[in-house]
């Protein structure tokens, strides 16, 4: 089951940010999306999860048009992680991840005890079960950021979309923020992930697409995309690819 | 824990009631309550449909408050912010100016219009922009507009009559209400409350912003129908059987969250409960109030929820801005 683009395009306010986008996203991998800022990114990834409905061209989910899924059974089966979404009640930890569950409840009625188990089950996953009691006010930046993170895995989806998920984490939360990606991924999600560094996505990523200017520059295997040659042309500048068999690193020319 | 505090709530509410039925200037003891003869009359013609609009307009008030702060996001929303209230207020000033004081359901009627007005503005002109903002943007448009034409009809009013008419019934009263505003106003506001009650579990997933809460599911627009149309049935009617009476909306979900916690879809019960308590003791204490004339229900909220709001306002102050 992919989650597809089909000549996608899409203008914000009259400026054109996605043009004729194609691509296939194979589930069970990480694909990072990345670029220089107004590359599209986001608008890509928006239009992926079904947010914003593309002004052309069709996304599709499992070979079902998006535009033909009902909001509910879109949301079952694709969660999003939004870029900076600062919660705007302080509620703890437990009733964030139940949030994850709203698209799976009837109209009225509690949680039942599959929707209480995989909210106990996506605290336990990000580490989150010894805090679940504690608001988000009184959380450290890295506490809030898996918080989320369990909100959308308890929506158990088939998809994740994460908007720059690494934005405004130090390094070690960055590498758990990662490593919570990667496990989704094996255990059968397909991720797709908008990223700014280069490495993170080199450490993370299965596959890798280059976005600029709201076209699609390269999509593929890690090591196919990130060579010197696509990077310059997607952010203007010099890279160097460190290899040792497998790329290593990529550092400023 | 939660439980206990919803119980409590409801104890103080049925307390409160019963505080209100006996309350005023003669006490009416509950060994009176079936003796009939004037002291019967005055507790089931006057009190008892009294505390039950009392009691039915704390509460919409209250749930309200609660539902605009959790669509708006914003801690110091309440019903005057959107308009609703000085609408339905403009449809009842129309109806007194042109001699409808003497025909009660012909000024509900005309404040009821006039909130329905308010809400398909509120969709109209809020609608194109979406979200909250332009909810909140709308309504403050209608309520300046509304606001405005009411001073208007005020400085044009044709007799000094007419001018204290409308100004007593805009500052909001339970004075003298009696059981066919109850068969008016009551039924809008029961509908109004319970379409109110079913937005819980979007306002809760708009706790992540707008973007989390349609990859939720949630429809926006729905929402914001939603709420527009039981908010103008719920606070249109309260308005048109009482005038103005403001700050429950803003206080009530302040002084709940401490208890039930600040999900938005947790606070909407408790916060009608605790409006019905707010508005059933301050009615009581109004009319128990030594003095010639009673104290207007709606001034009195608004000197008693002042400081009060400073207070909460310090509070919050870390937090919302």
């Amino acid at each position: 089951m992919t989650l597809s683009a089909d000549a996608v395009s899409l203008a914000l306010g009259g400026r054109p940010v996605l043009r004729e986008v194609s691509l296939a996203i194979q589930p069970a991998r990480v694909t990072a999306i990345l670029g220089a800022n107004g590359a599209g990114k986001s608008s890509l990834l928006r239009v992926l999860a079904g947010l914003v409905t593309p002004e052309s061209g069709q996304v599709s989910l499992g070979g079902t048009d998006m535009s033909t899924v009902s909001p509910k059974n879109r949301a079952q089966r694709i969660g999003y992680l939004a870029q900076e979404a600062t919660p705007a009640w302080n509620i703890t930890a437990h009733e964030l991840v139940r949030l994850g569950r709203l698209p799976h409840l009837p109209a009225f009625g509690a949680l039942s005890q599959a929707d209480m188990s995989a909210v106990e089950a996506a605290l336990l996953a990000t580490d989150m079960t010894a805090l679940a009691d504690r608001e988000i006010d009184a959380m450290s930046g890295g506490e809030r950021a898996r918080a989320k993170f369990a909100r959308v895995l308890a929506g158990e989806p088939d998809w994740i979309l994460a908007d720059e998920p690494l934005a405004n984490l130090d390094p070690p939360h960055q590498r758990d923020m990662l490593a919570l990606l990667k496990a989704s991924a094996n255990d059968g999600k397909g991720i797709v992930v908008v990223l700014h560094q280069i490495n993170a996505a080199l450490r993370v990523a299965d596959d890798i697409i280059l976005m600029r200017k709201g076209t699609i520059l390269a999509n593929g295997p890690v090591e196919e995309v990130l060579t010197a040659e696509n990077l310059h042309a997607c952010f203007g500048m010099r890279f160097k690819v460190i290899s040792d068999g497998s790329i290593s690193a990529i550092v400023p020319a | 824990m939660k439980m206990r505090w919803l119980l409590a709530l409801m104890l103080g509410v049925v307390t409160a009631f019963f505080v209100s039925v006996m309350a005023g200037k003669s006490f009416i003891a509950p060994s009176q309550w079936f003796e009939g003869g004037t002291t019967g009359l005055i507790l089931w013609e006057l009190r008892l449909p009294r505390a039950l609009l009392g009691a039915s307009i704390g509460a919409v008030l209250g749930l309200s408050g609660a539902v605009l702060q959790g669509y708006l996001r914003n801690p110091l929303a309440d019903p005057t912010v959107v308009g609703v209230s000085s609408s339905a207020a403009l449809g009842g000033v129309i109806a007194l100016f042109f001699g409808g004081a003497a025909l009660p359901l012909i000024v509900f009627l005309s404040a009821m219009a006039g909130a329905l007005m308010s809400i398909l503005l509120l969709i109209a002109l809020g609608g194109r922009a979406g979200g909250p903002l332009g909810f909140i943007l709308a309504g403050m448009v209608l309520s300046t507009l509304a606001g405005s034409l009411t001073a208007f009809l005020i400085s044009i009013a044709p007799n000094p009559y007419a001018t204290s008419e409308i100004v007593t019934w805009l500052m909001g009263a339970l004075t003298d209400r009696g059981w066919p505003d109850v068969a008016v106003g009551l039924p809008f506001m029961i509908c109004g409350g319970l379409i109110l009650l079913t937005t819980g579990r979007a306002l809760d997933g708009l706790i992540l912003g707008h973007d989390t809460a349609l990859s939720l599911g949630i429809n926006p627009a729905q929402l914001r129908w939603t709420i527009a149309i039981g908010i103008g049935l719920s606070v249109g009617a309260s308005v048109a059987v009482t005038g103005v009476v403001g700050f429950v909306g803003l206080i009530v979900p302040h002084v709940v969250r401490p208890w039930v916690g600040q999900r938005p879809s947790a606070t909407l019960i408790p916060s009608a409960l605790a409006g019905a308590l707010l508005l059933l003791t301050a009615d009581s204490v109004v009319r128990v109030l030594p003095g010639v004339a009673e104290v207007r229900l709606g001034v009195v909220m608004a000197v008693l929820g002042t400081p009060f709001f400073f207070h909460l306002l310090r509070q919050i102050k870390a937090r919302a801005l």
